[in-house]
């Protein structure tokens, strides 16, 4: 397959899923979106220049990419509350607080070209993890 | 499954863009990497085989 741009398990992500095996933690299918530049990278713990949406709880499901239910999806739509050029989104395990939001962790981030929004302009994203052997 | 071989191989993000006109576009795949086997390798350090 070939690599698009970037988007990847941040190291916090990598401890979130093993929380989440052992039962613990929160589950991350919160989606938030930013506008700043950069290449998503594993260091990462936030979005590149979050924008002031509030992170939207996605729909999470299991779903079959190669076998039964092999990959894990969160669809989340944000809704632009002022013109933007969105660049990067990511889910973290929380909501956060503020304006824009901060707090609680990221566990996938990802960059791409840019995507630009007037107000009341939406996206909806899909993520998809999928686990392999 | 071998659990020691288990990792995380792909990650995609798609997009749809929906304008507040009604309209909409199918942006498709936006971001995807498929990975090498960092969970395999730190599974066999936390338990060589």
């Amino acid at each position: 397959l070939e690599e698009i741009v970037a988007a990847v398990i941040v190291n916090r992500g990598k401890e979130i899923v093993a929380d989440r095996i052992l039962g613990a933690g929160t589950e991350p299918k919160h989606a938030g979106w930013g506008t700043g530049a950069g290449t998503a990278a594993e260091a990462n713990t936030d979005l590149f220049t979050p924008a002031d949406e509030a992170r939207v709880s996605g729909t999470s499901s299991k779903v079959t990419t190669t076998t039964t239910n092999d990959t894990y999806q969160v669809i989340a739509t944000i809704v632009a509350g002022a013109a933007r050029a969105i660049t990067n989104a990511g889910l973290f395990d929380g909501a956060g607080s503020g304006t824009p939001p901060s707090g609680a962790n990221l566990f996938v981030k990802a960059d791409f070209a840019v995507i630009n929004l007037a107000t009341g302009d939406s996206i909806e994203f899909t993520f998809k993890i999928k686990f392999s052997n | 499954m071998d659990t020691t071989k288990v990792k995380i191989e792909e990650v995609e993000v798609s997009a749809v863009v929906k304008r507040a006109d009604g309209s909409t576009e199918n942006l498709g795949v936006i971001a995807h990497t498929k990975y090498g086997n960092w969970l395999t390798r730190t599974w066999r350090k936390l338990w060589p085989l």
